[in-house]
Protein backbone atom coordinates (compact mmCIF):
# COMPACT_ATOMS: atom_id res chain seq x y z
CA UNK A 1 0.00 0.00 0.00
CA UNK A 2 0.96 3.27 -0.89
CA UNK A 3 -0.21 4.53 2.65
CA UNK A 4 1.05 4.13 6.39
CA UNK A 5 -2.08 3.83 7.97
CA UNK A 6 -5.61 4.41 7.83
CA UNK A 7 -6.21 8.14 8.69
CA UNK A 8 -3.91 9.05 5.91
CA UNK A 9 -5.33 7.09 3.11
CA UNK A 10 -8.45 9.27 4.33
CA UNK A 11 -6.61 12.48 4.56
CA UNK A 12 -4.65 11.70 1.01
CA UNK A 13 -1.71 14.16 2.09
CA UNK A 14 -4.39 17.24 2.11
CA UNK A 15 -6.06 16.07 -0.95
CA UNK A 16 -8.87 13.73 0.40
CA UNK A 17 -11.53 16.26 0.04
CA UNK A 18 -10.90 16.27 -3.76
CA UNK A 19 -10.15 12.75 -4.34
CA UNK A 20 -12.94 11.21 -2.23
CA UNK A 21 -15.80 13.64 -3.53
CA UNK A 22 -14.64 12.45 -7.06
CA UNK A 23 -14.85 9.05 -6.59
CA UNK A 24 -17.88 8.59 -4.10
CA UNK A 25 -19.92 10.99 -7.23
CA UNK A 26 -18.49 8.62 -9.55
CA UNK A 27 -19.36 5.53 -7.74
CA UNK A 28 -23.00 6.87 -7.05
CA UNK A 29 -23.41 7.80 -10.52
CA UNK A 30 -22.44 4.40 -11.55
CA UNK A 31 -24.15 2.66 -9.23
CA UNK A 32 -27.48 4.99 -10.73
CA UNK A 33 -27.02 3.67 -14.17
CA UNK A 34 -26.98 0.47 -12.94
CA UNK A 35 -29.71 -0.25 -11.41
CA UNK A 36 -32.31 2.53 -13.11
CA UNK A 37 -32.45 0.11 -16.01
CA UNK A 38 -32.51 -3.01 -13.34
CA UNK A 39 -35.71 -1.43 -11.77
CA UNK A 40 -37.19 -1.12 -14.34
CA UNK A 41 -37.05 -4.24 -16.02
CA UNK A 42 -37.54 -5.90 -12.61
CA UNK A 43 -40.67 -4.26 -12.49
CA UNK A 44 -41.47 -4.87 -16.44
CA UNK A 45 -40.98 -8.67 -15.70
CA UNK A 46 -42.85 -9.01 -12.56
CA UNK A 47 -45.89 -7.05 -14.19
CA UNK A 48 -45.88 -9.49 -16.86
CA UNK A 49 -45.77 -12.64 -15.06
CA UNK A 50 -48.49 -11.62 -12.51
CA UNK A 51 -50.77 -10.97 -16.15
CA UNK A 52 -50.00 -14.36 -17.20
CA UNK A 53 -50.95 -16.04 -13.89
CA UNK A 54 -54.23 -13.98 -14.67
CA UNK A 55 -54.45 -15.47 -17.73
CA UNK A 56 -54.33 -18.31 -16.24
CA UNK A 57 -56.04 -18.29 -13.58
CA UNK A 58 -58.94 -17.11 -15.59
CA UNK A 59 -58.46 -20.04 -18.13
CA UNK A 60 -58.72 -22.90 -15.78
CA UNK A 61 -62.10 -21.58 -14.42
CA UNK A 62 -63.21 -21.63 -17.13
CA UNK A 63 -62.29 -25.32 -18.24
CA UNK A 64 -65.01 -27.56 -17.28
CA UNK B 1 -22.42 -10.64 -41.96
CA UNK B 2 -26.22 -10.43 -43.30
CA UNK B 3 -27.63 -13.03 -41.28
CA UNK B 4 -25.51 -11.54 -38.05
CA UNK B 5 -26.94 -8.79 -38.50
CA UNK B 6 -30.28 -9.82 -38.90
CA UNK B 7 -30.04 -11.97 -36.23
CA UNK B 8 -28.89 -9.19 -34.38
CA UNK B 9 -32.12 -7.55 -35.02
CA UNK B 10 -33.89 -10.29 -33.91
CA UNK B 11 -35.14 -9.34 -30.28
CA UNK B 12 -35.98 -13.06 -29.35
CA UNK B 13 -32.48 -13.57 -29.69
CA UNK B 14 -30.85 -10.55 -28.71
CA UNK B 15 -32.60 -11.10 -25.13
CA UNK B 16 -31.53 -14.35 -24.87
CA UNK B 17 -28.03 -13.78 -25.41
CA UNK B 18 -27.92 -10.37 -23.74
CA UNK B 19 -29.20 -12.30 -20.42
CA UNK B 20 -26.18 -14.38 -21.08
CA UNK B 21 -23.67 -12.13 -21.59
CA UNK B 22 -25.05 -9.96 -18.74
CA UNK B 23 -24.63 -13.38 -16.43
CA UNK B 24 -21.26 -13.17 -16.67
CA UNK B 25 -20.34 -9.14 -17.64
CA UNK B 26 -22.11 -7.70 -14.97
CA UNK B 27 -20.07 -9.81 -12.52
CA UNK B 28 -17.13 -9.25 -13.59
CA UNK B 29 -17.14 -5.79 -14.10
CA UNK B 30 -18.00 -5.45 -10.69
CA UNK B 31 -15.04 -7.14 -9.91
CA UNK B 32 -12.84 -4.99 -12.47
CA UNK B 33 -14.16 -1.51 -11.34
CA UNK B 34 -13.63 -3.01 -7.39
CA UNK B 35 -9.73 -4.41 -7.92
CA UNK B 36 -8.60 -1.23 -10.31
CA UNK B 37 -10.60 1.48 -7.85
CA UNK B 38 -8.69 -0.24 -4.53
CA UNK B 39 -5.92 -0.51 -6.74
CA UNK B 40 -5.95 3.25 -8.14
CA UNK B 41 -6.73 4.75 -4.49
CA UNK B 42 -4.50 2.58 -2.10
CA UNK B 43 -2.07 0.92 -4.04
CA UNK B 44 -0.61 3.02 -6.62
CA UNK B 45 2.44 5.16 -6.12
CA UNK B 46 1.93 8.45 -5.23
CA UNK B 47 2.54 10.99 -8.12
CA UNK B 48 5.64 13.50 -6.90
CA UNK B 49 4.68 16.49 -8.53
CA UNK B 50 0.29 16.20 -7.77
CA UNK B 51 0.57 14.59 -4.78
CA UNK B 52 -2.39 12.38 -4.63
CA UNK B 53 -4.94 13.93 -6.16
CA UNK B 54 -3.55 12.59 -9.37
CA UNK B 55 -5.73 9.40 -8.09
CA UNK B 56 -8.80 10.92 -9.57
CA UNK B 57 -7.01 10.22 -13.16
CA UNK B 58 -8.48 6.24 -12.52
CA UNK B 59 -11.87 7.17 -13.21
CA UNK B 60 -11.45 10.75 -15.16
CA UNK B 61 -9.82 9.14 -17.84
CA UNK B 62 -12.14 6.29 -18.43
CA UNK B 63 -14.78 8.09 -18.14
CA UNK B 64 -13.89 10.18 -20.86
CA UNK B 65 -12.41 7.63 -23.05
CA UNK B 66 -15.43 5.78 -23.46
CA UNK B 67 -17.48 8.96 -23.37
CA UNK B 68 -16.07 10.11 -26.79
CA UNK B 69 -16.11 6.18 -27.95
CA UNK B 70 -20.01 5.93 -27.08
CA UNK B 71 -20.63 8.68 -29.04
CA UNK B 72 -19.39 6.92 -31.98
CA UNK B 73 -21.60 3.41 -30.90
CA UNK B 74 -24.52 5.71 -31.00
CA UNK B 75 -23.35 6.65 -34.15
CA UNK B 76 -23.06 3.25 -35.33
CA UNK B 77 -26.42 1.81 -34.05
CA UNK B 78 -27.79 5.33 -35.61
CA UNK B 79 -26.67 4.05 -39.24
CA UNK B 80 -27.73 0.67 -38.38
CA UNK B 81 -30.99 1.83 -38.05
CA UNK B 82 -31.20 3.75 -41.15
CA UNK B 83 -29.49 1.51 -43.73
CA UNK B 84 -31.06 -1.83 -42.56
CA UNK B 85 -34.13 -0.41 -40.34
CA UNK B 86 -33.22 -2.81 -37.65
CA UNK B 87 -35.43 -1.51 -34.47
CA UNK B 88 -33.12 -2.96 -32.28
CA UNK B 89 -30.68 -0.66 -33.56
CA UNK B 90 -32.84 2.73 -32.48
CA UNK B 91 -33.25 1.03 -28.96
CA UNK B 92 -29.57 0.58 -28.95
CA UNK B 93 -29.27 4.20 -29.58
CA UNK B 94 -31.95 5.37 -27.30
CA UNK B 95 -29.62 3.60 -24.54
CA UNK B 96 -26.46 5.07 -25.80
CA UNK B 97 -27.29 8.49 -25.67
CA UNK B 98 -28.20 9.24 -21.53
CA UNK B 99 -25.32 6.54 -20.91
CA UNK B 100 -22.67 8.68 -22.81
CA UNK B 101 -24.22 11.92 -21.29
CA UNK B 102 -23.64 10.33 -17.66
CA UNK B 103 -20.14 9.24 -18.80
CA UNK B 104 -19.11 12.98 -20.29
CA UNK B 105 -20.72 14.47 -16.79
CA UNK B 106 -18.73 12.53 -14.85
CA UNK B 107 -15.77 13.20 -17.06
CA UNK B 108 -16.23 16.96 -16.61
CA UNK B 109 -16.82 16.68 -12.79
CA UNK B 110 -13.71 14.75 -11.68
CA UNK B 111 -11.51 16.73 -13.88
CA UNK B 112 -12.93 20.00 -11.99
CA UNK B 113 -12.51 18.09 -8.65
CA UNK B 114 -8.99 17.75 -9.98
CA UNK B 115 -8.05 20.78 -11.38
CA UNK B 116 -9.25 22.70 -7.99
CA UNK B 117 -5.80 20.96 -6.26
CA UNK B 118 -3.28 21.11 -9.31
CA UNK B 119 -4.02 24.33 -11.41
CA UNK B 120 -5.54 25.85 -8.34
CA UNK B 121 -9.25 26.50 -10.04
CA UNK B 122 -12.00 24.19 -10.97
CA UNK B 123 -12.47 25.31 -14.33
CA UNK B 124 -10.05 26.06 -16.84
CA UNK B 125 -10.81 26.36 -20.56
CA UNK B 126 -8.13 24.12 -21.81
CA UNK B 127 -8.73 22.38 -24.98
CA UNK B 128 -9.57 19.22 -23.76
CA UNK B 129 -12.06 20.07 -21.15
CA UNK B 130 -13.97 22.66 -23.39
CA UNK B 131 -14.25 19.58 -25.83
CA UNK B 132 -15.63 17.39 -23.14
CA UNK B 133 -18.12 20.07 -22.99
CA UNK B 134 -19.04 20.41 -26.27
CA UNK B 135 -19.90 16.53 -26.37
CA UNK B 136 -21.87 17.01 -23.69
CA UNK B 137 -23.61 19.64 -25.49
CA UNK B 138 -24.16 16.88 -28.61
CA UNK B 139 -25.19 13.90 -26.74
CA UNK B 140 -28.02 16.59 -25.13
CA UNK B 141 -29.14 17.28 -28.43
CA UNK B 142 -29.94 13.90 -29.17
CA UNK B 143 -31.30 13.11 -25.67
CA UNK B 144 -33.65 15.99 -26.80
CA UNK B 145 -34.51 15.85 -30.21
CA UNK B 146 -35.29 12.12 -29.43
CA UNK B 147 -38.05 13.50 -26.25
CA UNK B 148 -39.34 16.07 -28.57
CA UNK B 149 -40.80 13.53 -31.25
CA UNK B 150 -43.48 11.70 -30.34
CA UNK B 151 -43.64 9.12 -32.77
CA UNK B 152 -40.63 7.15 -31.87
CA UNK B 153 -40.19 5.86 -34.88
CA UNK B 154 -39.29 8.84 -36.33
CA UNK B 155 -37.14 10.03 -33.47
CA UNK B 156 -34.65 7.09 -33.93
CA UNK B 157 -34.09 8.18 -37.34
CA UNK B 158 -34.24 11.75 -36.92
CA UNK B 159 -31.78 11.13 -34.13
CA UNK B 160 -29.56 9.03 -35.94
CA UNK B 161 -28.93 11.78 -38.75
CA UNK B 162 -28.09 14.33 -35.70
CA UNK B 163 -25.67 11.77 -33.93
CA UNK B 164 -24.49 11.16 -37.77
CA UNK B 165 -23.74 14.34 -38.87
CA UNK B 166 -22.18 14.89 -34.91
CA UNK B 167 -19.47 12.21 -36.17
CA UNK B 168 -18.83 13.88 -39.01
CA UNK B 169 -18.20 17.42 -36.76
CA UNK B 170 -16.30 16.02 -33.92
CA UNK B 171 -12.81 15.52 -35.14
CA UNK B 172 -13.04 19.24 -36.87
CA UNK B 173 -14.69 20.26 -33.34
CA UNK B 174 -11.79 18.41 -31.93
CA UNK B 175 -9.06 19.76 -34.37
CA UNK B 176 -10.83 23.69 -33.80
CA UNK B 177 -11.01 24.20 -30.19
CA UNK B 178 -7.23 22.63 -30.34
CA UNK B 179 -5.90 25.78 -32.63
CA UNK B 180 -7.85 27.84 -30.62
CA UNK B 181 -6.47 26.63 -27.75
CA UNK B 182 -2.99 26.78 -28.96
CA UNK B 183 -3.53 30.57 -30.18
CA UNK B 184 -4.95 31.80 -26.65
CA UNK B 185 -2.34 29.75 -24.57
CA UNK B 186 -0.45 33.03 -23.70
CA UNK B 187 -3.74 34.29 -21.64
CA UNK B 188 -3.99 31.33 -19.48
CA UNK B 189 -2.46 28.89 -17.48
CA UNK B 190 0.03 26.63 -19.34
CA UNK B 191 0.39 22.73 -18.95
CA UNK B 192 3.34 20.77 -19.62
CA UNK B 193 3.01 18.19 -21.84
CA UNK B 194 2.16 14.81 -21.17
CA UNK B 195 5.16 12.92 -19.49
CA UNK B 196 5.58 8.89 -19.58
CA UNK B 197 3.34 7.40 -16.83
CA UNK B 198 5.28 4.93 -14.26
CA UNK B 199 3.67 1.41 -15.03
CA UNK B 200 2.91 1.04 -11.82
CA UNK B 201 0.30 3.73 -12.72
CA UNK B 202 -0.30 2.77 -15.92
CA UNK B 203 -1.62 -0.79 -15.02
CA UNK B 204 -4.53 0.14 -12.70
CA UNK B 205 -5.60 2.84 -15.62
CA UNK B 206 -5.73 0.43 -18.14
CA UNK B 207 -7.84 -1.53 -16.00
CA UNK B 208 -9.93 0.76 -15.03
CA UNK B 209 -10.80 1.85 -18.86
CA UNK B 210 -11.70 -2.11 -19.77
CA UNK B 211 -13.26 -1.52 -16.82
CA UNK B 212 -15.18 1.26 -17.39
CA UNK B 213 -16.37 -0.09 -21.19
CA UNK B 214 -17.59 -3.55 -19.25
CA UNK B 215 -19.68 -1.11 -17.57
CA UNK B 216 -20.77 0.87 -20.69
CA UNK B 217 -21.54 -2.55 -22.57
CA UNK B 218 -23.73 -3.78 -19.41
CA UNK B 219 -25.56 -0.44 -19.26
CA UNK B 220 -26.69 -0.50 -22.69
CA UNK B 221 -27.60 -3.62 -22.64
CA UNK B 222 -29.61 -3.53 -19.29
CA UNK B 223 -31.38 -0.23 -21.01
CA UNK B 224 -32.26 -2.05 -24.26
CA UNK B 225 -33.54 -5.23 -22.15
CA UNK B 226 -36.19 -2.90 -20.25
CA UNK B 227 -36.92 -1.84 -23.26
CA UNK B 228 -37.13 -4.62 -25.26
CA UNK B 229 -39.36 -6.09 -22.55
CA UNK B 230 -41.79 -2.95 -22.93
CA UNK B 231 -42.14 -3.36 -26.66
CA UNK B 232 -42.62 -6.89 -26.78
CA UNK B 233 -45.01 -6.83 -23.56
CA UNK B 234 -46.80 -10.18 -23.44
CA UNK B 235 -45.08 -11.43 -26.67
CA UNK B 236 -45.09 -15.34 -26.68
CA UNK B 237 -41.58 -15.57 -26.31
CA UNK B 238 -41.51 -12.71 -24.05
CA UNK B 239 -43.34 -15.00 -22.10
CA UNK B 240 -41.43 -18.07 -22.29
CA UNK B 241 -37.98 -16.88 -21.25
CA UNK B 242 -38.95 -14.70 -18.48
CA UNK B 243 -40.78 -17.72 -16.85
CA UNK B 244 -42.66 -18.02 -14.06
CA UNK B 245 -40.31 -17.31 -10.75
CA UNK C 1 -30.32 24.47 -69.47
CA UNK C 2 -32.02 21.28 -68.79
CA UNK C 3 -35.54 20.69 -66.84
CA UNK C 4 -33.42 20.32 -63.09
CA UNK C 5 -31.10 23.22 -63.70
CA UNK C 6 -34.22 25.48 -64.09
CA UNK C 7 -36.51 23.97 -61.43
CA UNK C 8 -33.72 24.56 -59.12
CA UNK C 9 -32.94 28.79 -60.58
CA UNK C 10 -37.03 28.96 -59.99
CA UNK C 11 -36.86 27.22 -56.41
CA UNK C 12 -34.05 29.67 -55.93
CA UNK C 13 -35.85 32.46 -57.55
CA UNK C 14 -39.36 32.07 -55.75
CA UNK C 15 -37.46 32.21 -51.91
CA UNK C 16 -35.81 35.37 -53.06
CA UNK C 17 -39.03 36.64 -54.03
CA UNK C 18 -40.74 35.24 -50.81
CA UNK C 19 -38.40 36.71 -48.68
CA UNK C 20 -38.51 40.20 -50.56
CA UNK C 21 -42.33 40.01 -49.98
CA UNK C 22 -42.04 39.85 -46.35
CA UNK C 23 -39.18 43.06 -45.47
CA UNK C 24 -39.07 42.06 -41.93
CA UNK C 25 -37.85 37.96 -42.13
CA UNK C 26 -34.79 39.81 -43.89
CA UNK C 27 -34.90 43.19 -41.41
CA UNK C 28 -35.38 41.42 -38.06
CA UNK C 29 -32.39 39.78 -37.73
CA UNK C 30 -30.45 42.70 -38.91
CA UNK C 31 -32.04 44.68 -36.37
CA UNK C 32 -31.14 42.10 -33.54
CA UNK C 33 -27.96 42.07 -34.46
CA UNK C 34 -27.65 45.58 -34.16
CA UNK C 35 -29.48 45.88 -30.80
CA UNK C 36 -27.36 43.33 -29.11
CA UNK C 37 -24.24 44.83 -30.26
CA UNK C 38 -25.57 47.91 -28.78
CA UNK C 39 -26.08 46.08 -25.54
CA UNK C 40 -22.16 45.30 -25.11
CA UNK C 41 -20.64 48.97 -24.76
CA UNK C 42 -24.36 49.65 -22.41
CA UNK C 43 -23.22 46.02 -20.04
CA UNK C 44 -19.23 46.43 -20.30
CA UNK C 45 -18.64 50.35 -20.10
CA UNK C 46 -18.16 52.95 -23.76
CA UNK C 47 -13.87 52.75 -23.54
CA UNK C 48 -12.93 51.90 -27.04
CA UNK C 49 -9.96 50.44 -25.83
CA UNK C 50 -11.55 47.71 -23.70
CA UNK C 51 -14.49 47.34 -26.54
CA UNK C 52 -11.66 46.53 -29.30
CA UNK C 53 -9.85 43.46 -28.19
CA UNK C 54 -13.37 42.00 -27.83
CA UNK C 55 -14.86 42.74 -30.77
CA UNK C 56 -13.87 40.25 -33.24
CA UNK C 57 -15.54 37.94 -30.61
CA UNK C 58 -19.08 39.92 -30.23
CA UNK C 59 -19.78 40.31 -33.63
CA UNK C 60 -19.48 36.74 -34.29
CA UNK C 61 -21.12 35.18 -31.60
CA UNK C 62 -24.18 37.56 -32.05
CA UNK C 63 -23.91 37.22 -35.93
CA UNK C 64 -24.19 33.50 -35.16
CA UNK C 65 -27.16 34.16 -32.91
CA UNK C 66 -28.83 35.84 -35.51
CA UNK C 67 -28.63 33.32 -37.58
CA UNK C 68 -29.85 31.10 -35.45
CA UNK C 69 -32.55 32.82 -34.91
CA UNK C 70 -33.87 32.73 -38.25
CA UNK C 71 -32.81 29.38 -39.36
CA UNK C 72 -35.62 27.32 -37.41
CA UNK C 73 -38.00 29.70 -40.13
CA UNK C 74 -36.67 28.32 -43.39
CA UNK C 75 -38.56 25.24 -44.21
CA UNK C 76 -41.53 25.88 -41.63
CA UNK C 77 -43.51 27.95 -44.21
CA UNK C 78 -43.33 25.47 -46.94
CA UNK C 79 -44.15 22.69 -44.27
CA UNK C 80 -47.09 24.78 -43.11
CA UNK C 81 -48.54 25.38 -46.50
CA UNK C 82 -47.92 21.94 -47.60
CA UNK C 83 -45.32 22.92 -50.85
CA UNK C 84 -42.59 20.96 -48.58
CA UNK C 85 -44.32 17.79 -49.37
CA UNK C 86 -45.08 18.48 -53.00
CA UNK C 87 -41.14 19.38 -53.24
CA UNK C 88 -40.42 15.82 -51.71
CA UNK C 89 -42.99 13.88 -54.36
CA UNK C 90 -41.70 15.77 -56.96
CA UNK C 91 -38.95 14.14 -59.18
CA UNK C 92 -36.19 16.16 -58.77
CA UNK C 93 -33.81 15.14 -55.79
CA UNK C 94 -34.52 16.32 -52.66
CA UNK C 95 -31.30 17.21 -51.84
CA UNK C 96 -31.17 19.45 -54.79
CA UNK C 97 -34.05 21.71 -53.83
CA UNK C 98 -33.50 21.86 -50.39
CA UNK C 99 -29.83 23.26 -51.14
CA UNK C 100 -31.06 26.23 -53.57
CA UNK C 101 -33.71 27.22 -50.85
CA UNK C 102 -30.93 27.14 -48.36
CA UNK C 103 -28.52 29.38 -51.02
CA UNK C 104 -31.72 31.46 -51.35
CA UNK C 105 -31.78 31.80 -47.30
CA UNK C 106 -27.98 32.38 -47.16
CA UNK C 107 -28.53 35.32 -49.89
CA UNK C 108 -31.34 36.82 -48.09
CA UNK C 109 -29.65 36.49 -44.49
CA UNK C 110 -26.05 35.84 -44.30
CA UNK C 111 -25.06 37.86 -47.19
CA UNK C 112 -27.21 41.18 -46.37
CA UNK C 113 -25.51 40.72 -42.58
CA UNK C 114 -22.04 40.41 -43.83
CA UNK C 115 -22.29 43.37 -46.19
CA UNK C 116 -23.74 45.33 -43.37
CA UNK C 117 -21.43 44.60 -40.57
CA UNK C 118 -19.02 47.44 -40.51
CA UNK C 119 -21.47 49.16 -39.50
CA UNK C 120 -21.34 47.26 -36.17
CA UNK C 121 -17.48 46.65 -36.43
CA UNK C 122 -17.13 50.24 -36.18
CA UNK C 123 -19.61 50.91 -33.45
CA UNK C 124 -17.27 48.38 -31.51
CA UNK C 125 -14.13 50.33 -32.57
CA UNK C 126 -12.88 47.30 -34.49
CA UNK C 127 -9.47 48.59 -35.58
CA UNK C 128 -9.82 49.14 -39.59
CA UNK C 129 -8.02 47.23 -41.09
CA UNK C 130 -9.94 43.95 -39.75
CA UNK C 131 -12.87 45.14 -41.30
CA UNK C 132 -12.48 43.30 -44.63
CA UNK C 133 -11.48 40.05 -43.24
CA UNK C 134 -14.44 40.18 -40.86
CA UNK C 135 -16.41 40.82 -43.83
CA UNK C 136 -15.10 37.94 -45.52
CA UNK C 137 -14.90 35.66 -42.74
CA UNK C 138 -19.03 36.26 -42.77
CA UNK C 139 -19.90 35.78 -46.00
CA UNK C 140 -18.33 32.36 -45.91
CA UNK C 141 -18.78 31.44 -42.81
CA UNK C 142 -22.39 32.27 -43.16
CA UNK C 143 -22.61 29.70 -45.92
CA UNK C 144 -22.07 27.16 -43.77
CA UNK C 145 -24.22 28.27 -40.67
CA UNK C 146 -26.93 28.44 -43.30
CA UNK C 147 -26.31 24.91 -44.29
CA UNK C 148 -25.64 23.50 -40.70
CA UNK C 149 -28.62 25.36 -39.37
CA UNK C 150 -30.81 23.66 -42.14
CA UNK C 151 -30.49 20.39 -40.57
CA UNK C 152 -31.56 20.99 -37.66
CA UNK C 153 -34.40 22.91 -39.31
CA UNK C 154 -35.41 20.22 -40.98
CA UNK C 155 -35.15 17.59 -38.54
CA UNK C 156 -37.23 20.14 -36.15
CA UNK C 157 -39.40 21.35 -38.57
CA UNK C 158 -42.29 18.89 -37.66
CA UNK C 159 -42.25 20.02 -33.99
CA UNK C 160 -43.75 22.66 -31.84
CA UNK C 161 -41.64 24.66 -30.23
CA UNK C 162 -38.63 23.97 -32.02
CA UNK C 163 -36.86 26.62 -32.47
CA UNK C 164 -35.01 26.77 -28.74
CA UNK C 165 -34.94 22.37 -29.93
CA UNK C 166 -33.06 23.88 -32.69
CA UNK C 167 -30.81 25.90 -30.69
CA UNK C 168 -29.71 23.38 -28.57
CA UNK C 169 -28.60 20.66 -31.57
CA UNK C 170 -27.14 23.44 -33.76
CA UNK C 171 -24.94 25.39 -31.30
CA UNK C 172 -22.53 22.45 -30.80
CA UNK C 173 -22.13 22.44 -34.57
CA UNK C 174 -21.35 25.95 -34.97
CA UNK C 175 -18.20 26.06 -32.27
CA UNK C 176 -15.40 25.20 -35.58
CA UNK C 177 -16.43 27.99 -37.70
CA UNK C 178 -17.09 30.89 -34.63
CA UNK C 179 -13.51 29.23 -33.66
CA UNK C 180 -12.36 30.01 -37.50
CA UNK C 181 -14.13 33.54 -37.87
CA UNK C 182 -12.72 35.28 -34.66
CA UNK C 183 -9.28 33.70 -35.48
CA UNK C 184 -9.07 35.48 -38.54
CA UNK C 185 -10.73 38.57 -37.83
CA UNK C 186 -8.43 38.88 -34.31
CA UNK C 187 -5.28 38.11 -36.65
CA UNK C 188 -6.29 40.77 -39.12
CA UNK C 189 -6.62 43.68 -35.82
CA UNK C 190 -3.14 42.60 -34.61
CA UNK C 191 -1.90 43.45 -38.43
CA UNK C 192 -1.45 39.96 -38.86
CA UNK C 193 -2.33 37.90 -41.92
CA UNK C 194 -5.90 36.14 -41.15
CA UNK C 195 -6.04 34.67 -44.52
CA UNK C 196 -5.30 30.95 -43.04
CA UNK C 197 -7.91 30.93 -41.04
CA UNK C 198 -10.40 32.25 -43.91
CA UNK C 199 -9.17 29.10 -45.80
CA UNK C 200 -9.83 26.88 -43.20
CA UNK C 201 -13.51 28.20 -43.12
CA UNK C 202 -14.11 27.82 -46.61
CA UNK C 203 -12.74 24.13 -46.99
CA UNK C 204 -15.48 24.07 -43.88
CA UNK C 205 -18.03 25.74 -46.18
CA UNK C 206 -17.06 23.35 -48.50
CA UNK C 207 -17.47 20.28 -47.22
CA UNK C 208 -20.81 21.70 -45.95
CA UNK C 209 -21.88 22.37 -49.22
CA UNK C 210 -21.46 18.33 -50.03
CA UNK C 211 -22.31 16.65 -46.89
CA UNK C 212 -25.01 18.98 -45.97
CA UNK C 213 -27.90 18.44 -48.87
CA UNK C 214 -28.64 14.91 -48.20
CA UNK C 215 -28.48 15.23 -44.53
CA UNK C 216 -31.44 17.95 -44.83
CA UNK C 217 -33.12 15.63 -47.10
CA UNK C 218 -33.16 12.97 -45.13
CA UNK C 219 -34.48 14.93 -41.88
CA UNK C 220 -37.22 16.36 -44.19
CA UNK C 221 -38.38 13.32 -45.22
CA UNK C 222 -38.58 11.98 -41.54
CA UNK C 223 -40.11 15.42 -40.20
CA UNK C 224 -42.59 14.72 -42.97
CA UNK C 225 -43.40 11.23 -42.16
CA UNK C 226 -43.57 11.76 -38.17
Amino acid sequence: MAFESWSEVWQMGGHGVFVWSAYSVTLLAIAALVIVPWRRSRAEVKAQRAWRARQQGAASSHAP
Amino acid sequence: MWTFIHKLGSPPWFYRISGVILRWLLPMTVLALAVGIVWGLLYAPVDYKQGNSYRIIFIHVPAAVVALAGYYVMAFAGALSLIWKIKLADTAMRAAAPVGAVLTAIALFTGAVWGKPTWGTWWVWDARITSMLILLFLYLGVVALWDAYDNKAAAAKACAVLSLVGTVNIPIIYKSVDWWYTLHQGASIKFSGESAIHSSMLYPLLLNIVAFYALYACVVLLNMRAQVEVDNRHARWLVEQIGDD
Amino acid sequence: MTSLDRFLLGQFQRQLKLAFSRPGEILNPIWFFMMVVALFPLGMGPRPEQLAPLAPGILWVVALLSQLTVSHRLFASDYEDGSLEQLVLSDHPLALSALAQVLAHWVVSGVTLALLSPLFAVVLALPSEAITTLVASLLIGTLGLSLIGAIGAALTVGIRRGALLLSLLIIPLYVPVLIFGTSAVVEASRGDDGSAWLALMGAWAIASLILAPPAISAGLKISLDA
